[in-house]
């Protein structure tokens, strides 16, 4: 069973999508905000993290880049979900080697779990 | 003429007057008591000075002064003058006088005041004639001696009249003239007096951009008095900046602008530099002023200070933008949540309940497409949507957008059809390239094709591509129940929905045709809209062409995309019914893709 990391600041989003990622029989771990996001993710290891780029204290970008070089987490598959949708966050997010980045008005909860479902799928 | 000259000169003419007056009483009595003291010389002396002191007066001070405060004196002195030079010629031999040429002289100067007081010294000289010849006994030489002087004398009338005539020409002509030039004057002054009270900066410049005029305001605008401005170059007065501080390049020059386009061109970009060295940002407003034969012949400019304007158009924009993004926050949860109940996975629910709580989920669906629009438009207002533009082959972008609409045109069976090249039916598209931001072109797009379908009951959607050189053009059509003609023009304005009952069922938010034609004009394409009740409706909007130099030179300049993107979901808007096994499938919004998607033509992907 896949193990998801949900880091998102919003407590109501933060249990929507726990709840439905639960739905979809995923193990799902929640933080609030960067700092604990990497804490976290070294401890549990998960498969993907969920994580919003804009959060308190660590930016989600500045979390990447963490993620992204330490070891135990390099490979982790990452969404990133955000209400930037300038380009240059996009490029930025890409960059930093960012599996798929979902801006926050365009997708609905559906489209989310789908795009966890194609990256759990993609790891296999 | 001021008062104080005209009462010197009029008194300097009566001084005259009076001396020639005295000048010839005395010869009067003189002649009239001892006839034998006058003797040739003297009266050649007096008849000298009169003569002196009458052309002096009639060509000086009766020119200068106004005709009618002299007129008086002037006809004292020529009543004194004609009689002492009558007595000087009665004196000097008569008829065969020299001085007679005085006297023809004295009927030229009668021209001046009348037709009347011409013929009156005229039939004098004629009675005197006739009298002569009389009293020298009809003598046969005597006559024949004097027809040529009569003649001279006739000449010398008829020259008078000419004299008159033209003299009152001139004097209608200048009276005209006068009257003229007050009221020209009058309206000089009160022109001046508008220009110097505006409000506004207003500054004229001659064809050669030197300052003519700057006013009042402009004055304290730019820290410059208008002495030391005038005839100065423009540009060092008002030194323009743009708004990113950049010297304005003499293509962008307003100035030349407003020449090239022959009218009246506004900026509201501009930041001038006082004279003192302070930066205000100005609205500037350039009308082009041109010659009979259509040159250039200078412009008057109206300029502002417009920084506190900015600044709180600034912060209405943050405030709208601020605010839309902290309202989604709540809609998000609202959404979800509704998401969540009606998801059989995670909650249960009768059906009654699931129908309601569908029916929220559509209206919160609304009200997060309503802060989206909201967030578009300001950024549109902006002027902030010709950001990141590119060189788009959008032939590709409409074959990725139809594509993708293809899903909702099938659950309202209809059909969706791209053509290239309108009726022709030639499947070799050709490269049509334009200069857009592909995301907000394919917003236009994808908001166009949505609409069609939303209003279309059966039938089908046609996307069109056609193009000359010069412009690409792209039409959809559907075969939905037309719009009204007294709506066509305003279907493009902010929240104007057609009233009818098909949109008040229909959901939308009324932004999204502004905004489109918002896009399209940001790069400089133009959008119109064809329609008839019954007969369906096609929304054309055009771009330029670029060539392919142009493309290649945009292409070279544009970063290289890394990382791995893949084209976000494009859920069809399709409220309410649950499709999908696991749930219902909320409504969302069309949306932009990333632009690698457009450029290499790769397939649309759907995230499932």
């Amino acid at each position: 069973m896949a193990k998801i990391l949900l880091v998102e600041d919003d407590v109501n989003l933060r249990e929507i999508y726990s709840a439905r990622f639960s739905a979809e029989s995923y193990e799902v771990i929640t933080a609030s905000d960067g700092e604990e996001a990497l804490a976290t993710a070294v401890r549990e290891r998960p498969d993907l993290i969920v994580l919003d780029v804009m959060m308190p204290k660590i930016s989600g970008f500045d979390v990447l880049d963490i993620l992204r070089s330490t070891p135990e987490t390099k490979d982790t598959k990452v969404i990133m979900m955000t209400a930037l949708s300038q380009d240059t966050d996009r490029q930025r997010g890409e960059s930093l080697g960012v599996n798929k980045y979902l801006i926050k008005s365009q997708v609905t909860l559906e489209d989310v779990v789908n795009a966890v479902k194609e990256q759990l799928a993609a790891a296999k | 003429m001021p008062d104080q000259r005209s009462r010197n000169l009029t008194i300097l003419a009566r001084a005259q007057a009076v001396i020639s007056g005295l000048v010839a009483v005395a010869i009067f009595a003189i002649y009239g008591a001892q006839p034998s003291l006058l003797t040739q010389t003297s009266t050649s002396f007096a008849a000298a000075i009169l003569g002196v002191i009458g052309a002096v007066y009639f060509l000086t001070l009766h020119q200068i002064l106004s005709r009618t405060r002299l007129a008086m004196s002037t006809l004292i002195l020529s009543i004194i003058t004609s009689i002492n030079v009558i007595l000087v010629i009665a004196a000097t031999g008569g008829l065969d006088s020299p001085y007679y040429s005085l006297w023809l002289l004295a009927i030229v100067a009668a021209g001046t005041f009348g037709s009347v007081e011409t013929l009156g010294v005229l039939g004098l000289t004629i009675v005197y004639y006739a009298f002569s010849i009389i009293s020298e006994g009809m003598h046969a030489p005597y006559i024949r001696d004097h027809l040529v002087q009569l003649g001279i004398t006739l000449i010398a009338g008829a020259l008078a009249e000419w004299v008159h005539g033209r003299s009152r020409k001139a004097a209608t002509a200048s009276t005209r003239l006068e009257t003229l030039s007050g009221q020209l004057s009058a309206e000089q002054l009160k022109a001046e007096a508008v220009i110097q009270g505006i409000g506004e900066g207003v500054m004229v410049i001659d064809a050669n951009r030197k300052i003519q005029l700057l006013n009042k305001a402009a004055q304290e605008l730019c820290g410059w008095d208008e002495a030391s401005a005038l005839s100065l170059d423009y540009n060092l007065v008002l030194q323009l900046k743009t708004s990113e501080d950049q010297v304005v390049t003499p293509d962008k020059d307003p100035f030349d602008e407003a020449w090239k386009k022959d009218k009246s061109i506004m900026h509201d970009d501009l930041i001038m530099t006082t004279r003192a060295g302070r930066k205000i940002q100005i609205g500037l407003s350039v009308s082009p002023i041109f010659n009979a034969d259509h040159q250039p012949g200078g412009a008057i400019a109206l300029f502002r200070d417009i920084t506190k304007e900015k600044a709180v158009e600034r912060e209405k924009e943050e405030f709208v933008s601020t605010a839309s993004h902290e309202m989604r926050t709540p809609v998000a949860a609202i959404e979800g949540y509704l998401s969540l109940a009606m998801n059989p996975n995670v909650a249960t629910i009768d059906e009654r309940a699931q129908k309601y709580l569908g029916k929220a989920h559509e209206a919160i669906q609304h009200l997060g497409d309503l802060f989206r629009d909201l967030l578009s438009v300001t950024k549109a207002d902006a002027g902030n949507l010709s950001d990141h533009t590119e060189a788009v082959n959008i032939a590709a972008l409409l074959q990725g957008a139809t594509d993708d609409m293809q899903f909702v045109a099938q659950k309202k069976s209809l059909t969706l059809v791209y053509q290239i090249g309108g009726q022709s039916g030639k499947a070799i598209a050709p490269l049509y390239f334009v200069a857009a931001n592909p995301e907000r072109l394919r917003e236009v797009v994808m908001n166009l094709i949505d609409n069609a379908i939303k209003f279309t009951s059966e039938g089908g959607i046609k996307v069109v591509i056609e193009g000359d050189e010069k412009e690409v053009t792209v039409g959809v059509s559907d075969t939905g129940p037309g719009i009204a003609q007294e709506d066509l023009p305003h279907l493009f304005q902010k929240f104007y929905r057609v009233d009818s009952s098909a949109t008040r069922t229909i959901g939308g938010t009324g932004l999204g045709l502004y905004l489109s034609r918002k896009i399209i004009e940001a790069f400089s394409g133009r959008i119109w809209i064809d329609s008839k009740v019954g007969q369906g409706t096609t929304i054309r909007f055009s771009l330029p062409r670029l060539t392919e130099d142009d493309v290649a030179r945009m292409q070279a300049a544009a970063k290289p995309v890394t990382g791995t993107t893949q084209g976000t979901t494009n859920t069809p808007v399709e409220p309410s019914a649950p499709s999908q096994p696991d749930g219902p499938r909320p409504a969302a919004i069309p949306m932009p893709v990333p632009e690698d998607h457009l450029v290499s033509q790769s397939a649309q992907r759907r995230v499932q």
